[in-house]
């Protein structure tokens, strides 16, 4: 997930059970850091040009190994990279305000991965602009998104696999200008910058071309608001730094005024920390909300053991946009509430990431596990179906107060 | 500019001609063997008390923008990281070993000079190098290429394996040792293709007309395939086209050049149209033949050094005659040095297309412990004059492009823009001949 400059925020060492990096201090290999060291000794003895950036060379080095797993949630981060995450997951949105993701598809034979728009945050331009949950981003300014497989046995493209993905120009070996998701992220992440997006949205014939000026937006993890007299609602936008201590304050706030039952909009939400889903999922129940599982089979619990605040009735909603760790409390507010669901099917971000800091700020990216709900169901992927199934947005919350208006 | 680089060179040499493609090389292996084995053992001190050093500064302060992060210890504990760390897509890790993902690493640390011309050669992709610099290898004799996904048989040599097994150009070779070539780089085919003289290979052909894929066994033989084609044109022109500039590549043009004198050749066209070069000995030993004397090329270190490489009189053993050299944009680095001299030395007129435009000597390091190399661009060169041909190429003296409409109905307007040149249709015979004859 592409969030650095957007969206969803991605978890630092899980309920400090990790110890990421002082860890490690397996054996040596020698045989391929031999290779590695040869390699570089190499280089600095008889390049042409004597090499003076060594940190150029660790980045790219580090950039491209973790490059070649072709997991969209693998990478490498430079220092304003991190700086953009960490600012994300408290809540402040860099560029284009939205969660992207490379979507692996094929074309022609061809392997590549689509640049899809998962979720856009309130008040962000990606949604000031009109930008949808599902959005294709083919163009950005007179670049044609085009990203392959790292460090794959395929053959860069030639027209014939670029053909039907790409308008091509005539005749000879002339391609339009492609551009690949690190100069995307690169430009997409320019606080303040115009630039032209040309997106595929299903149901539209045309692409749609928009303009976005891009900013910094800050995001509340918690709205909440009074329906009726007895019927509270809170919407997680996110879960950011202290989502679960303004949850908290929501839900009392709430209850004063008389809420006895709730509506928890988890409608394009876009995830966050797992610790937040704990502290969030904690404010209604105790006990285990789902688990991590991690290499070699190992299974972590993910438990809330505070005291509860709000525990009268509630109807969640949820949307395509609902992801990762947003999908996680949706599960866990329906298996341990009995909960009823209303909406669309969630986005299906079943992944853990973990941030590996190096010295100099940047950092590298890892899927380190995959999340699994309270009875132990994977949802990456799938996602999760709600209860009762109402895809027009405007009817959602009208049926969830339905619910919660009719006997149980 | 990947893409772009690529892209060139997919749509040109479908054939795999990888190692020669604008590789220019001189040879250091010797010296590097020497120096690489030194380092092993400055290696093992280094490395040892690294990890916990670097981990406890990474804990302690992670956010120094001005820390150094030295390449090897921090690509080893990345390495380290994933190995531990990353689920997979089915949670069992990246199923990648470390030399795998350590070739990665390496990929990456080269491309970030941002020079294409240096990169790293897997163990395979050595090997595959240098067979071709040599010129022979073990193989079936069929020159391949890549279309629409498939894997086909462009060209079946003559009296080759391929030939007497049947293999047909059209041919689609679906796998090899039953091992699929979908969605495999045709590179990586031929790797699979190609093997020990002896030794047999099975592939499965699916034939134009045919139903169903059938499967043939073809036993490898030492392939050395043509890298000189000449023939005699009417008025006593001779054509040489030379396609690769290998350790066979000056013997072979010196053979051709006999032959020609014996049909009573008058003039020469020397075709490097498409060659994308090779090794610069050899570059070297070709334009020695048409130059008389003087530097054929200038190399300059690393620092600033100059070295002249000096015409070999030895190689003037065949009548000078007038000389037209054949160029294109996909006329590179060895190629270039032999145009180079022969355009400063008035020795020749070059007509066709500016070249590719490398000025680059890369040289070869082999790693010892693998088996691997790595190709880093070490020189600048230089023409006679002095000129720096690097991203400019050689301008022609005569201008001739080919249109897409030559290309389809083969008509070759810069051959045949040679031969009025040389036949004294163009620009009448004496001035020619003034230029064109070496001095």
């Amino acid at each position: 997930m592409l969030s650095f400059f957007a969206g969803r925020a991605v978890r630092y060492h899980l309920g400090g059970s990790e110890t990421p990096v002082a860890a490690i201090t397996g054996g040596y290999n020698l045989h391929p850091v031999d290779v590695f060291k040869a390699v570089l000794d190499a280089l600095n003895r008889d390049y042409v040009d004597k090499i003076t950036d060594q940190k150029k060379l660790t980045y790219g080095a580090v950039d491209n190994m973790v490059g070649s797993l072709n997991d969209p949630y693998s990478r490498f981060l430079t220092p304003q990279q991190r700086k953009f995450l960490d600012e994300a997951e408290a809540g402040r949105f860099h560029g284009l305000g939205a969660v992207l993701l490379l979507k692996p598809a094929v074309h022609n034979g061809m392997k590549h991965f689509r640049l899809v728009v998962v979720a856009t945050v309130p008040g962000g331009p990606a949604r000031a602009a009109g930008i949808k949950p599902g959005d294709i981003i083919t163009r950005i300014d007179d670049g044609y998104f085009l990203q392959l497989p790292t460090e794959s046995d395929q053959d860069l493209p030639d027209r014939d696999s670029l053909q039907g993905l790409i308008p091509l120009p005539g005749r000879g070996d002339a391609v339009p200008r492609l551009i690949e998701y690190k100069e995307a992220m690169q430009i997409l992440s320019r606080d303040g910058a115009k630039v032209k997006l040309t997106l595929l949205r299903a149901g539209s014939p045309k692409p749609v071309e928009t303009e976005v000026t891009l900013g910094p937006v800050t995001v509340q993890p918690v709205e909440s608001r009074m329906l009726s007299d007895t019927i509270g609602y809170v919407h997680v936008n996110g879960l950011m730094k202290g989502c679960g201590e303004e949850l908290h304050k929501a839900l009392v706030g709430l209850r004063d005024k008389g809420a006895r039952s709730l509506v928890i909009d988890l409608r394009d939400s876009i995830g966050g920390s797992l610790d937040e889903m704990v502290a969030s999922a904690g404010q209604f129940t105790r006990g285990t909300l789902g688990y991590v599982q991690r290499r070699g089979a190992r299974r972590q619990a993910l438990v809330a053991s505070g005291e509860p605040v709000f525990t009268g009735r509630v109807v969640v909603l949820m949307n395509g946009a609902t992801v990762g760790a947003s999908e996680l409390l949706a599960s866990a507010l329906e298996s341990r509430l009995l909960a009823r669901s209303v909406g669309d099917t969630t986005f299906g971000d079943g992944r853990d990431q973990t941030v590996f800091p190096l010295a100099d700020g940047s950092a590298i990216e890892l899927t380190t596990g995959k999340l699994l709900t309270a009875s132990g169901k994977e949802f990456n992927g799938t996602g999760l179906a709600p209860d009762v199934r109402v895809t027009a947005p405007d009817q959602q919350l009208a049926k969830a107060v339905a619910m919660l208006n009719s006997p149980a | 500019m990947r893409i772009e680089a690529l892209l060139k060179s997919v749509s040109r040499y479908a054939i795999p001609v990888v190692g020669a493609l604008l590789a220019l090389l001189s040879f250091t292996a010797g010296l590097n063997t020497r120096q690489a084995q030194r380092s092993d053992r400055v290696l093992l001190a280094a490395i040892a008390p690294l990890p916990d050093n670097v981990s406890s500064r990474t804990i302690s302060d992670p956010d120094d923008p001005t820390a150094s992060l030295p390449p090897v210890e921090t690509y080893h504990r990345v390495l380290t990281t994933i190995q531990d760390s990353y689920y997979g897509p089915s949670g069992l890790g990246t199923g990648m070993d470390d030399t795998k993902l350590t070739y990665c690493a390496i990929r990456g640390m080269l491309a970030s000079l941002g020079d294409k011309y240096t990169r790293f050669l897997e163990p395979d992709e050595y090997r595959r190098m240098q067979e071709e610099n040599q010129g022979e290898f073990g193989g079936i004799g069929a020159r391949l290429e890549k279309a629409k996904n498939k894997v086909f048989v462009k060209e079946v040599l003559k009296g080759t394996p391929a030939a007497h097994a049947g293999l047909v150009a059209g041919d689609v070779i679906q796998a090899v040792d039953g091992v699929p070539l979908s969605g495999m780089s045709i590179y990586k085919a031929v790797d699979l293709i190609r093997g020990e003289t002896g030794t047999r290979v099975k592939l499965t052909i699916l034939r134009r007309g045919q139903q169903k894929p059938f499967v043939v066994s073809i036993r490898r033989a030492l392939i050395e395939p043509d890298i000189v084609q000449a023939e005699m044109l009417p008025g006593g022109i001779a054509h040489i086209r030379l396609t690769t500039f290998n350790q066979r590549a000056d013997t072979e043009l010196d053979h051709a050049l006999t032959n020609m004198e014996r049909k009573k050749m008058q003039a020469l066209i020397l075709d490097l149209r498409d060659n994308p070069g090779g090794l610069l000995s050899e570059a070297v030993a070709v334009a020695s033949r048409f130059v008389k004397g003087g530097p054929v090329v200038i190399i300059q270190e690393r620092g600033g050094a100059r070295k002249e490489y000096a015409v070999q009189p030895s190689k003037h053993n065949h009548k000078p005659v007038p000389l037209v050299v054949l160029v294109n944009k996909w006329s590179a680095s060895a190629s270039e040095i032999v145009a180079g001299a022969i355009k400063d030395t008035g020795a020749g007129l070059i007509v066709g297309t500016e070249t590719w435009g490398k000025g680059l000597v890369q040289t070869i390091t082999p790693i010892p412990t693998d088996g691997s190399a790595v190709l880093i661009t070490t020189h600048r060169y230089y023409t006679p004059n002095g000129t720096d041909i690097n991203h400019r190429g050689i301008q022609p003296d005569v201008r001739v492009e080919l249109t897409d409409k030559d290309l389809e109905t083969q008509n070759d307007r810069q051959l045949r823009e040679a031969v009025a040149i040389l036949s004294g249709r163009k620009f009448g015979t004496p001035a020619v001949q003034a230029k064109a004859a070496p001095k």
